[in-house]
């Protein structure tokens, strides 16, 4: 089981690699179906509106199941009654509808007859469209007359573009298709209500803007899905994305269709690519995207202008060890069968040009379905084929398909090998030293030994169940040093097998001169093999020479995290802080620093100094103080400039402060000069 | 060498008496001097023991000491009556000098410190 780890984890990456390539577009079969449920009973505990309520019921319904527990026909004709919303009206009669709900007329008049005044009185789309829509349920259940249908029917009208494109509101800047198909809808809604008031060329126009619809569908890709995008106005109006703009297309369209006689022109090819959209885009992500895409396929399961009809073979990976045979159904989307006659035009297998298999009419099951293909099954081996079918629907008319239908399919099976060849060999000579053909049964190992003048040789032989040889995605050789570096190497085919041979003297710089035991694993895998294998082949003592001066020989622990490993990790270091000193003596000096200081003022009591100079009276004793003060502030300043304030704050200060200190400081100090100048000259 | 003591004794002695007839405008400017070169030397000793970091505070406060020593002594020279050479200037123009330089020098001084 260990063994197999490597060599299955590469095989299971391959596999989903060619199967999400190969990937065609499948109806929705059983399993899906199981998985859509889930899904969406998951999804009940959020619902809140009744739009949401009315998405999943109809979601149910398309997967074929009745659920009643979200909303009773009681909670809808409460709605119906009292709700002022046409939005609500419209979602209500839509949940009524799908749970086939029945009402009194005299319950409900007082709504029928304000959603009759509403109409009248709007001129918005999606307003008529909810009015009429939850007119046309009501109607299935007692008679509703409409005031004016063809004044409505020229509301409608009025929005629509000359491409085929419609507005939601008069005063809309853009147009899209989407609402095109919500005014099909609802136009088909007005028929269902008053369709006499119509006459043919009304109709026709009519069956003429659905046909013109499908044209404003743009490719997805190669894979030849079809859908309408969604265009910036449609955002202001609900939006929902391609999905939606594709769904509301197609369920304008099928309204039309069930309510008009006759035909409506759309291209079949058309309408397969849109239900190829659809089941491309599958069962899964938001409650609204699956309620988009189921709701756009039970439209094209059951409609009256074209079902399309899928060719689905299954299954689409076939075991021959488990003795499966395909099963080709003609389907609609949701699987209801259609009787068809399939034949099977060729059988290729991938990468090849000559078909094996030539126009096989398939036998059939008409009550299914269900064509079998048991003719190919002893000419299948393992690997890919391509299938082209002819399909050829015995009803003609309603149904629409491919004619000619492509399918990839994968064939797996037990491959085996019967043995494996490992030898040494002179490097110059190339004759044989040492051969040995190892047997996978016994799982005998081997133990080699080679110097760097010599070769490793191995080849192997690989056969498919029919017995034909076999050239696998994957075969490599690794080889593991006792230090626990690996080096893996290809195995390439040669004729038709399989084959390494090792030059060792080439290789001495990738092995990093290494000498040593190293153990020998073979592993070999396809996406089509069942049976993968990772065997231990034994061993090999490898004599390699010494590293040239100036080489360093590399270990496996310093290769193996160089390679793959992460990175050593780079640490970042503060400086450290210089040392201070301790605070007591810091405190010391700064107590010391203040002794001259208290010197300097004992001296000057010494001295017998006064302040008798100092002005006593006037204007110079305020000069004197400004003059002080001005120092004063200017040292307070500067101790500023040192805890917080920067240099071009300071020095706008001190200008000013300067100014402040110079006018007083000049004229205290011309007074005290004229004051002593008699004195100077004396002396 | 009991004679070079007397000597010594003597010299001191006349320049106390001498140092005794200077003005007391001078003295103050001498103590002023003195306080200021005694606070440099205790940052020196301050510095000796602890090291020099940060070299720049260390920097600032000694050379505010010794700037504004050397700017006293300017000051003295100035309003020294026995020197002749800035007879022409008054003492309070001297002053106002020396306020103006102790203020240039202590901006630097504060911009400096850090």
């Amino acid at each position: 089981m260990d063994s197999c780890r490597n060599g299955c984890l590469i095989l299971a990456l391959v596999a989903l690699l060619c199967l999400s390539v190969s990937a065609s577009p499948n109806v929705l079969s059983e399993a899906d179906k199981k998985f859509g449920t889930e899904l969406l009973i998951k999804s009940e505990g959020s619902v809140s509106t009744l739009e949401e309520k009315y998405q999943l019921l109809r979601s149910f319904q398309v997967l074929g199941i009745r659920r009643e527990e979200l909303i009773t026909c009681s909670e809808v004709e409460a709605v119906l009654m009292s709700s002022t919303s046409v939005k609500d009206l419209f979602y209500a009669s839509k949940c009524g509808e799908t749970l086939l709900c029945s009402f009194q007329e005299s319950a409900l008049k007082t709504t029928v007859s304000r959603l009759l005044s509403s109409l009248d009185n709007t001129e918005a789309l999606l307003d008529i469209h909810f009015s009429l829509g939850t007119l046309a349920f009501l109607k299935v259940q007692f008679p509703v007359a409409l005031n004016d249908p063809v004044s409505i029917f020229q509301k409608i009208k009025v929005l629509s573009a000359e491409d085929g494109s419609w507005k939601y509101n008069p005063d809309d800047a853009g147009t899209s298709a989407k609402a095109a198909g919500t005014a099909l809808e609802t136009m088909g809604d007005l028929i269902s209500l008053a369709g006499q008031a119509f006459d043919d060329a009304k109709i026709r126009y009519l069956k003429g803007v659905a046909s013109k619809l499908f044209e404003f569908l743009e490719k997805y890709a190669d894979d030849g899905t079809q859908f309408i995008d969604e265009r910036p106005l449609d955002g202001l109006y609900g939006g929902g994305g391609p999905l939606a703009a594709t769904s509301q297309v197609v369920k304008g369209v099928a309204v039309v269709a069930s309510h008009t006689s006759g035909h409506i022109e759309v291209p079949a090819e058309r309408v397969i690519s849109v239900a190829k959209f659809f089941l491309t885009a599958g069962i899964h992500g938001s409650l609204l995207d699956m309620f988009h895409v189921l709701d756009g396929l039970g439209v094209l399961d059951k409609n009256r202008f074209l079902v399309p009809v899928i060719l689905s073979v299954r299954p689409s990976v076939l075991s021959l060890s488990a003795k499966e045979v395909f099963k080709i159904s003609t389907t609609t989307v949701l699987g209801s069968p259609v009787s068809a006659t399939i034949t099977l035009r060729k059988a290729v297998r991938a990468n090849e040009k000559e078909p094996f298999l030539l126009n096989q009419v398939l036998e059939s099951d008409e009550t299914k379905g269900v064509h079998n293909l048991n003719d190919i099954l002893n000419k299948l081996d393992i690997g890919s084929y391509d299938l082209t079918f002819k399909v050829k629907i015995l009803e003609e008319g309603r149904y629409a398909t491919e004619p000619i239908t492509i399918r990839r399919v994968l064939v797996t099976g037990v491959a085996s090998i019967p043995e494996v060849e490992v030898g040494v060999l002179d490097s110059d000579t190339g004759s044989t030293d040492y051969v040995k053909r190892w047997n996978p049964m016994s799982k005998e190992v081997v133990s080699l030994y080679a110097t760097h003048l010599q070769k490793l040789y191995f080849g192997l032989d690989i056969l498919s169940p029919r017995q034909e040889q076999f050239i696998p995605h994957q075969a490599f050789l690794k080889l593991k040093h006792e230090t626990k570096v690996e080096h893996l190497f290809l195995l390439k085919p040669s004729g038709k097998k399989l084959e390494l041979s090792l030059n060792l003297l080439g290789l001495v710089e990738k092995l990093n001169y290494l000498s040593g035991i190293y153990t020998i694993d073979l592993i070999v895998g396809d996406v089509a093999m069942e049976n993968p294998v990772m065997w231990n082949l034994g061993t090999v003592e490898l004599d390699l020479p010494e590293p040239p001066e100036g080489k360093v020989k590399l270990t496996s622990q310093a290769e193996s995290p160089f390679k793959y490993g992460p990175r050593p990790e780079i640490t970042h270091m503060f400086r450290p802080a210089e040392k201070r000193a301790p605070p007591t003596l810091s405190n010391t000096f700064l107590a010391l620093t203040l002794v001259p200081l208290l010197g300097f003022l004992v001296g000057l009591k010494l001295l017998n100094t006064n302040m008798k100079n100092f002005p006593s009276s006037g204007l110079p004793v305020l000069a004197a103080l400004l003059f002080h003060l001005g120092i004063g502030s200017i040292l307070g300043l500067y101790a500023l400039f040192w805890l917080k304030l920067n240099l071009f704050q300071t020095l706008k200060l001190l200008a000013l402060l300067g100014t402040v200190l110079t006018v007083p400081g000049y004229y205290i100090l011309s007074h005290l000069a004229d004051a002593s100048a008699p004195k100077v000259k004396s002396a | 060498m009991a004679g070079a003591a007397g000597d010594v004794k003597a010299l001191f002695s006349s320049l106390k008496s001498a140092y005794v007839a200077t003005p007391t405008k001078l003295k103050i400017i001498d103590l002023y001097v003195f306080y200021a070169l005694c606070t440099a030397v205790i940052q020196v000793v301050y510095m000796a023991l602890v090291g020099s970091f940060p070299f720049n505070a260390f920097l600032s406060g000694f050379l505010s000491c010794v700037g504004t020593a050397v700017l006293a002594v300017c000051l003295r020279m100035q309003v020294n009556p026995k020197n002749k050479e800035f007879k022409e200037l008054s003492l309070e123009r001297a002053f106002a000098d020396f306020v103006l330089a102790n203020l240039v020098l202590h901006l630097v001084i504060m911009n400096f410190l850090g």
